[in-house]
């Protein structure tokens, strides 16, 4: 029987630093559309016939280093003393990391044709960003260079990317076995993309080496900046893009008898090229600063600071196109799953349990090479409700819980999700992220 | 420009996202000081032989009696007419330009040349003024291609190129020449003062005078203000010190002051005494092998110098005392570098 669902996922908030992985749509029975960003076979396997999710919002926002508990404290402090700063910049660790992104799905849909083959269609606007730097740079400016004296400190890793861009992709998914034991779904998605915005600074770092007795100070610059802003740099036009791209999802989901689930899935391979108004601006060098030069000291001593500017702020400026890389990812899913029988005779899953691993496999992209194991879990009442929860290790170090509710109301869909809800508990989470999502089911 | 907006851009989009998040900070910054201590240096200079030739070469003048004209019945303080005069040659005048070289190979230079006629009849055009070297060389000769008449100025520019000079020098009019006046009276003492300056760009080599002393004394005036500007309550502590490098093959005597406006000294630095740079190991042919370091380690006290920001001019005293060597050399990586670095902890508030 067909029926049309509308889902709704309300926003909740997840402290999870980097993990840009929508949990209650991976784990939710009713929001196999919005998981099929992270597994395109799911598109199959609902059991509706034809899926539209009218808007699917996602977004997130986190850091590694300011956790609740240290942002309290700081806006919660009356009277901040050096003692307060000292202890921020204690929490401050040698490499840190910032993450803001969005990914709204203005329309998505899929269909299935017969038995065995589906197909789907998303456009996604996706606007994400990831900022890496040091700690030490903190601590120089808090202190001054001298407890450094004698020592050559990285004030990096001084690393930016920030792209927005536009992805229309068309998934096909193909019930490529079944048998009584088995059923493989495999689905592809090539996906185009166009770049509106890019901030690209892959690994860029600054040195600082000053001399035991002050003598010199050397400073190693060691950065690659890209840019491309749409329009011709001055008159910014968001309509005109600033580069293009080509991208692949590709997965498949495997059903061993009725209630063991697999899955295998590398989405977000590829990436953009920039070609319009690429700008590089590089700078491998290492300048030793003695002081400010003086000149006709014996005449009119005339100071010569401009030089110094220039040494400093030199660097080699190229109009040549780029790369940015896509978040490519490996998804790797198991599943448990009890399935049962509406009164209405509908299948659905009563009980579902998972097991994910999340690895990032693109250094210098927006995700990196974080890694997630998440444990989630699922139970649905008569085929109405959806409730479930996660639980996540994020780069073995940071743990987060998560829960949603989902609802199937006829043709209507609702659910609440979020990745996180350990910062509402706990004082030692450190991000949050956004969903929304509303559908139509036949 | 269009490039560097983007930059801009760029870097403005990093400073947003970086600066979010102090701008959620309540810091109350009356209840935190900020204390750090910096370490580096501050300012230089660097001596070379270009900067101490030309702060050594002071323009020299050349003194021409009106009684050498040769003009019948000249007397001084009687009015004369006086028909064409010369060409006569006037007696050359020996000045030592530098007394720091023996020679010196220039690759650019100029002389400036000025004077005003303060005789009551012209300088003619085709007069010559020559300047030779000590071993007769011409270092340059220029003559005059129009009348200078009584109370005009005259001044030129001649470029020396690719020239060996020896020195001292020789300079004098050759070929005097003028049109002679009537009724034209010379005054007593009346003298033609010739100008010259001698201006420095480029060289190869130098050879330095062994065995001698030279001092050079200079005051010079700042075209920069020490005052700052802050509205943060801030107070400096810390010392400066000193890093010296002699790479002339020379001993070197330093002493430096600051003086206000008047001349009147506000600070003198190395305690009022000079600090001496020991001369360089010499190799065979007069190069210096590596410079000589003296590093006077937290020599100054910031509050030592208070009065800093009223110095305007620093006085500088350098003696060279060249040693006995058969042979001692100079050339553009021969240096003296004076380094000021501070070592300062700054409480603001």
């Amino acid at each position: 029987m067909k029926r049309i669902t509308i889902t709704l996922s309300i926003a909740c908030i997840a402290f999870t630093a980097g993990a840009q992985i929508n949990f209650p749509a991976l784990y939710g029975n009713n929001s196999n559309l919005a998981g099929s960003r992270y597994m395109p076979a799911m598109i199959g396997m609902d059991r509706a016939g034809v899926q539209i999710d009218l808007v699917n919002l996602y977004a997130y926002a986190g850091n590694s280093t300011f956790n609740r508990s240290l942002s309290e404290d700081i806006l919660n402090n009356p009277n901040p003393s050096n003692q307060t700063v000292d202890e921020v910049l204690a929490k401050i660790k040698d490499k840190n990391e910032a993450f803001v992104g969005v990914a709204a799905q203005p329309l998505n849909f899929s269909f299935k044709v017969g038995e065995r083959l589906a197909f789907g269609f998303n456009w996604a606007e996706r606007f994400e960003t990831r900022l890496s730097f040091g700690g030490e740079f903190f601590r120089m400016m808090w202190q001054g260079n001298k407890p450094y004296a004698g020592e050559e400190v990285s004030l990096g890793p001084i690393t930016a990317n920030a792209v927005y861009m536009r992805e229309v992709g068309i998934t096909g998914a193909f019930k490529a076995l079944e048998s009584d034991e088995l059923k493989l779904w495999v689905a592809a998605r090539p996906k185009m993309m166009r770049g509106y915005l890019s901030l690209y600074a892959p690994d860029n770092d600054i040195r600082v080496f000053t001399e035991q007795n002050g003598k010199y100070i050397d400073l190693t610059f060691d950065y690659d900046l890209n840019t491309a802003f749409p329009g011709d740099g001055e008159d910014l036009n968001p309509f005109e893009a600033a580069g293009s791209g080509f991208g692949f999802d590709l997965g498949g989901n495997l059903q061993i008898g009725e209630r063991l689930h697999a899955s295998l899935n590398l989405v977000d391979i590829g990436g953009l090229k920039f070609t319009e108004n690429a700008t590089n601006f590089s700078s491998v060098q290492t300048i030793r600063y003695r002081g400010v030069e003086i000149d006709d000291i014996f005449t009119n001593a005339v100071i010569r600071d401009s030089v110094l500017f220039e040494e400093l702020t030199a660097y080699t400026e190229t109009n040549e196109d780029y790369t940015h890389p896509l978040p490519t990812k490996l998804v790797l899913q198991g599943a448990y799953r009890i399935p049962g029988t509406t009164a209405g005779g509908n299948e659905y899953y009563k009980h579902s349990f998972f097991f994910t691993i999340i690895q990032g496999l693109s250094k210098h992209s927006t995700f990196g090479t974080y890694n997630i194991l998440s444990a989630g879990a699922a139970t649905d009442l008569g085929g109405i409700f959806n409730v479930g929860g996660n639980l996540n290790l994020l780069n073995f170090n940071q743990l987060q819980f998560g829960a949603f509710i989902g609802a199937r109301l006829a043709f209507i869909r609702l659910g609440v999700g979020t990745s996180n809800l350990v910062p509402l508990i706990l004082p030692s989470s450190f991000s949050s992220d956004v969903n929304f999502t509303l559908g139509l089911s036949f | 420009m269009k490039q560097k907006n983007r930059l801009a851009l760029a870097l403005s989009l990093f400073a947003t996202l970086a600066l979010s998040w102090q701008a959620c900070s309540p810091l109350n910054p009356d209840n935190i000081v900020w204390e750090p201590e910096f370490l580096g240096p501050i300012v230089y200079t660097v001596l070379d032989p270009v900067e101490i030739a030309n702060a050594a070469a002071d323009t020299i003048d050349y003194d021409s009696q009106a009684d050498q004209l040769q003009i019948p019945n000249f007397q001084y303080n009687q009015s004369i007419n006086t028909g064409p005069v010369g060409p006569v040659d006037l007696p050359e005048e020996f000045d030592a330009l530098f007394d720091l070289f023996n020679n010196i190979t220039v690759n650019s230079g100029k002389v400036f040349l000025w004077f005003e006629n303060t005789w009551p009849i012209a300088v003619g055009a085709g007069s010559t003024i020559r300047a030779t070297d000590s071993v007769q060389g011409i270092l340059f000769e220029y003559t005059l291609q129009s009348d200078v008449q009584p109370g005009e100025m005259f001044e030129t520019e001649i470029e020396i190129t690719n020239k060996t000079m020896e020195f001292g020098f020789t300079i004098q009019w050759i070929d005097f020449q003028s049109p002679g006046g009537n009724n034209v009276t010379f005054q007593s003492g009346n003298d033609l003062v010739l100008y010259y300056d001698f201006e420095l760009e480029d060289f190869t080599i130098a050879i330095v005078k062994p065995n001698n002393e030279y001092v050079l004394e200079d005051e010079s005036t700042f075209e920069f203000e020490f005052e700052g500007d802050s509205d943060i309550e801030q107070d400096v502590t810390g010392t400066f010190s000193f890093f010296l490098e002699n790479n002339l093959p020379s001993g070197i005597e330093l002493e430096m002051k600051l003086l206000n406006g008047l001349g009147d000294t506000l600070y003198s630095f190395f305690n009022g005494q000079s600090v001496v740079l020991p001369t360089p190991q010499i190799d065979g042919n007069g190069y210096t092998v590596a410079p000589t370091e003296v590093d006077l380690i937290d020599a100054v006290d910031i509050s030592d110098i208070d009065q800093l920001q009223d110095a305007t001019q620093l006085y500088t005293r350098t003696k060279f005392i060249t040693p006995a060597s058969s042979m001692l050399v100079v050339d553009n990586d021969n240096y003296i570098r004076i380094q000021l670095t501070a070592d300062v902890k700054i409480k603001a508030q």
